[in-house]
Parts: C-alpha cells; structure tokens; sequence
C-alpha cells in the first residue's frame, strides 16, 4: 500500500514538473480575440493532422496576424506585466474624484446612525429602448469613463458627435483594452462629472460584473445584461436624485446621491436585482457651494468622504451598515482625496492649509479600517491633488499638479509614501479618473483643455503609461 | 450570501444571456486560468510546447463556435475539457507513427517541465525513468493518468472527459500503473545490476 502511494506521488510530482510552463500570452492573446475574428455561422474547421508542426492553419493564422498586428501596434510602450490571476474589485473602487477648488466653512457630521429602511427602485413609468448599437466605433469618440471588472475585461463611456449634438457611446474590451466593441448605450444625454442638478443625463460608468453595470451623474440608469439593454431607476426615498458617486464590490452596489437640499443619502443593493436599502444616515453637505463627493469600496469595507472646499464629513460601510465616521483632516483647513489598498489600509493624501496658510500635500495612512490615521512620509512634490490609487499596501499613485511645470503629473511610491517617482508627465490637462483593477494593471483619463480625452493604462503597477487607441 | 450561492447565481444569469452576448459568456469562461489548464495539459499528453498550444487553440474555436450547446454553465469545465481531450486526440493522430523520444528535438531537453529530468540534484535517473516511462505509456494509457493524477479527477469524471465507460477507464489505469510501475522496477534493476 505504501508503494502505491509512492508511485502516485512520483507520477504527480513528475506531470507537476513537466506541465511547470504555463501558457504562453501570445495563446491568451489569441484566444480573446476569437469572438472579434470569427464569425460564428462559419463552420467548425477540424484540426487536419497533416497541418504543419508550427502553424495555426490558414484561418487562425489570420487571427493571429490580426492579433499580432494589434499587439505591435500597442507594444509601442505597454511593458508587458503578467496579468494577476485574481482580480480584486473594479478599478472604480480605488479611485478618487477632483478634490473642489473653492473656499468655504467646514461642518462636522451627524453622529446619528439611525436604522435603514428598506425600498424598492421604481423602474421609470415608461422604460426607454436602450439604442441600437453599431458596431463602429466613431472616429471621434472620447473616452469619459472607465471600469474593469478584471484585467481582460472592461468598458468605457465616452462621447461622440450625432448631428449637431454629442451622444453617450459605449465600448467594450475583452482582452484588457487591446481591441474595442461598441454595445448599446443609455438613451440619456451625456452630462459633466460632478453635476449635482437632478435629471437623466449620464457622465460616468461602472460595471460589478460581466453583467450588471450601471450609468449614471446625475441619473442612474441600469443594464443587467451586460449592457445589451439599458433601464432608467429612479430610486424612491432620495428625493432630489442626483447620484454623485456610485461604485460595486462584493456583489453590492452602492450609491451616493445628492437629495437636492442639504445632504447626501447612501443606497445599497445586490449588484443583479433592484432591491435597494436606503440608509438612514445623513452626509452634510457643508457651507461650501461645491459638495464634492468620494465613494471608495474595498470588498465589504467602505468610506464616502465630503469635501466642500474643505473637509466636511463622512461615513463608513462597517459589517454592511453606513455609519457615521469622522474622515481624516477634518481639520487642516482643505480637501482630503481618499483611496484603499485593502479593507484595513486607507490612504488619504490632504492639502493641508488650502483656505488657510498653504503647506503643501501630506499624505495620512490608516492600517485599521479609517479608524485613526497618522501622517506618513515627507511631504508629497506636488500640488493640487487630482485623484489617489493605492493598487497595493505599498505602491500609492497620484495625479496632481507638478511643482514646477504647472502641468498635470502623476507620482508614484513603492514604500508606501516614503519616497516618490515622477511616471508620467501628460501635460497642461485635468485628470478625470485614476483607478486600479489589479496590483498592476490601471487606467488613467485626461482631458485637455479642448476636451479632448485620452484614455491611457499601466501594466506594470504605474511605472509605465500607454495611450489606448479606440 | 456564501460565495458558491453567488457562483450558481451568476452561472445561472450567464446563461440567460448566452443566447444574445456569447461573447460575453465565452470570455468569462475561457478566461486566463482555464486556457492555463488547458496548456499545462495538453503539454502533458503531447509532449511538446508548440503542439500543446495548438491544441489548445484549437479546442478554445471549437469551443467558441459550439457555445450554443452549452446549455447549462455551471458544466462549462467539464463540456470544455471534453472538447480539449479530443483535440489532442486529433493532434496524436497526425503524428500516429512518430515516436517521440528524450533525444527527439521534438521533446525539448530545457525548461522548467523537465526539470525533474535534468536537476541531479532531484535524483536525476529515477525521475528521468519516471517522465519516459509516461512518455512511453500509449495515448489512452497516458490520457486516464494526467486526467487521474494532474487534474485529479474521479474515474466517473474521467468517463465523461474521454467519452469511455467508467469500467474501461479503470481498465486503462490499472493497465498505465502496473506499466509504469514494471518500467520503473526493469530501471532499478538495471540500476542495480551496473551498481
């Protein structure tokens, strides 16, 4: 018996060994572009025996010159990381929006944690027919918004001329953003990030899975079918409606929305139904005149932090419950931009002094969930902080103005704050968005002056900057 | 809500799709980690990087261009696995009077899956003995094996992979062991015998 049990262990040790090689990314690469290139009313062609030891055949051949023509396309300056092999959350949940620029008052927030109440999402009266989609991606399309539900497979939404207006237009990849699909798209108007007047207009885009996503700034619109159709929510009990962040993690989406008056309300749901749980808690909105909201998930952990010119209040996803929670720099007199490695380490980068006696960026870490934190590190070399990703405990990356060049530059650290590393400089332009879908794999957007967008993604952890073509 | 329940959820909302996103559905589930499996077995049963991702390739299109068959998602592992057995099946036919050889440039003598071969410091002839001997088993010997050994199957399982009866498969892995077994006893003999 003994024996038996040494031979089954040397057979597997021995297939372990010589199946060590793993796939090479040229088969993955191959492989993720076969729904693009074959159309599937072809008939299945049979491996011929007599077909040459180092080829494909004709017709993958072609795939695979598609494919390869792609890739040296873009090799241009993609560093070819190893794509991660568990995903964490959506790159949407590790960013940050533009902290406000204007000066104003800070408010505190309100202690009371009253219990939730449970409503229903009232589909719109009469939903509206989600557009026929082509193909085509336009030729003008700008990228505005992007998700990654894992590092293969992700969508943007961006803008394109339609007559004399602009129309949303929805793109999709499944091979990590080297070939695009366009999918339907909301009938809704495009409208800009960080408008809190209620309405149907659409400016941002994340998606929980393969199928459930959602559009939305200020309305709220969502497909549960991985965006062949498109229906319009409104959700009962925030009154005012306009959702200024919204992002998914765990099987749950969450939603910051303005109520129009003098607060944020927070909703939850299951990612694949419209069964939404109001929260009862109340995020000021302070005396500011631009409320500015973050919403950051990390699995079953999250944070919403307001800053109106400064710090305002916040709240915290504790054992699925909103409660309320006192943000970081609440009192250094300016915005705090918040982002999360993990349910436990919390990064917050604040620009001390802003409304006050300017003294730069300082960055604040917590390792207990955003409980406590304590200033980490020298003081960041730039200025007016555009948006924080922190894709591991250790590497954070920011999107802020340089010290000297006055143009957008994004740093990152490897030590967790300790020293910084200039990695990409793109120019007189805002960042729109800077998020992580792996320890390795990013996205960034830019829009210059002439809002023209550029989409551009990282493979190797924020060293390196590729500008996706569409 | 435990992690399988969420599994069978979203496996079961796949499929609801399938009909109008296939592909959606198919790059979810011929991701990165099955095409990986694939490989690692398909250089298994032919010995050979570049075959293995022939192969491989070749089960991921039949695989595409038959999705609408899969009805039901939550066996995508087992329909794929079947559909990659017999695609190595046709890749063996094409070389059915090839033998393939350690000194075959064929058979690569670097890389890290001949480790066990080429480290003296692992026992350099018992392993070396060992990986020739699965070479040298016959195809549907050396198919029961790594779906027995590599993948771990159960004998049912393997049924289903091989489209042969449970009976047989036993059959054939009893036969591959006492192979296996006898080619690495005649080594150690000899072994012994030149000692």
């Amino acid at each position: 018996m003994a024996d038996e049990r040494d031979l089954d262990a040397e057979i597997r040790a021995t297939l372990e060994a010589m199946a060590a090689r793993p796939a090479p990314d040229r088969l993955l690469d191959q492989v993720s572009a076969i729904p693009t290139a074959e159309p599937t009313s072809v008939p299945l062609r049979r491996s011929g025996p007599s077909r040459p030891r180092l080829g494909f055949g004709l017709a993958t051949a072609a795939i695979a010159a598609i494919v390869i023509a792609g890739a040296l396309y873009f090799r241009g300056g993609i560093q070819n990381g190893a794509a991660a092999t568990t995903p964490p959350a959506s790159a949407s949940s590790i960013a940050a929006e533009t902290a406000s620029p204007t000066p104003a008052l800070s408010t505190s927030l309100s202690p009371a944690t009253p219990a939730p109440s449970v409503v229903a999402v009232a589909p719109s009266p009469s939903p509206t027919p989600s557009l026929t989609s082509s193909d085509v991606i336009p030729a003008n399309f700008q990228p505005l918004s992007v998700t990654f539900v894992s590092a293969d497979m992700g969508w943007v939404l961006g803008s394109a001329g339609c007559g004399a207006d602009t129309c949303p237009v929805i793109v999709r990849t499944l091979d990590g953003g080297r070939t695009w699909t366009r999918i339907a798209a909301p009938d809704a108007s495009l409208d800009y990030p960080g408008n809190l007047q209620a309405g149907s207009g659409i400016s941002e885009l994340r998606f929980a899975d393969p199928l459930d996503g959602w559009a939305f700034g200020p309305g709220l619109w969502a497909t549960h079918d991985g965006g062949l159709t498109w229906k319009q929510l409104t959700i009962p009990g925030l009154p005012g409606g306009a959702v200024a962040a919204l992002e998914a993690s765990a099987g749950g989406v969450q939603v910051v929305a303005y109520d129009g008056n003098t607060t944020f309300r927070i909703a939850s749901s299951p990612v694949s139904s419209e069964a939404w749980l109001l929260s009862a808690l109340k995020v000021p909105v302070g005396a500011g005149p631009v409320p500015e909201v973050q919403l950051v998930l990390q699995g079953q952990a999250g944070w919403v932090l307001e800053n109106n010119r400064v710090v305002t209040g916040g709240a915290r996803l504790v054992n699925g419950t909103w409660q309320a929670w006192q943000p970081p720099c609440l009192d250094v007199l300016g915005p705090a931009t918040l982002a999360a490695a993990n349910a436990q380490v919390v990064t917050a980068v604040c620009d001390v002094g802003q409304w006050a006696t300017p003294q730069g960026e300082h960055l604040y870490r917590s390792t207990n969930g955003g409980q406590t934190f304590a200033e980490t590190g020298p003081k960041l070399p730039v200025e007016g902080i555009s948006a924080v990703a922190a894709p591991t405990t250790s590497t954070i990356v920011v999107a802020a103005t340089g010290p000297s060049t006055n143009a957008v530059e994004v740093i990152a650290s490897r030590d967790g704050g300790l020293t910084w590393t200039s990695v990409l400089i793109p120019g007189p332009v805002q960042v729109r968005y800077l998020g992580f879908t792996t320890a390795t794999q990013g996205v960034l957007i830019t829009s210059d002056p002439g809002s023209r967008t550029q989409l551009f993604m990282t493979r190797d952890g924020g060293h390196t900057w590729t500008p996706v073509q569409f | 809500m435990a992690v399988k329940e969420i599994e069978i959820r979203q496996l079961r909302r796949a499929s609801a799709v399938m009909e109008t996103d296939r592909a959606t559905a198919f790059a979810h589930f011929v991701d990165g980690a099955a095409l990986d499996r694939a490989y690692r077995y398909a250089t298994l049963i032919l010995g050979d990087p570049t075959e293995a991702e022939d192969a491989t390739h070749d089960a991921a299109l039949r695989a595409w261009h038959r999705f609408g068959e899969l009805r039901d998602p939550s066996r995508f592992e087992a329909w794929f696995g079947r559909i990659l057995v017999n695609a190595c099946r046709d890749r063996q036919r094409g070389r059915r009077h090839e033998t393939l050889s350690l000194d075959d440039p064929a058979f690569p003598t670097e890389g890290p899956w001949l480790r066990v071969a080429a480290d003296p410091a692992e026992g350099v002839g018992r392993r070396q003995a060992m990986a020739a001997a699965l070479r040298a088993l016959r195809p549907e010997h050396l198919e029961v094996v790594v779906l027995r050994f590599y993948l771990d199957l159960t004998i049912d399982q393997i049924a289903e992979r091989t489209g042969a009866r449970a009976g047989t498969v036993k059959s054939r892995l009893h036969y591959a062991l006492r192979e296996l077994r006898g080619t690495l006893d005649e080594d150690s003999q000899k072994e012994f015998g030149n000692g």
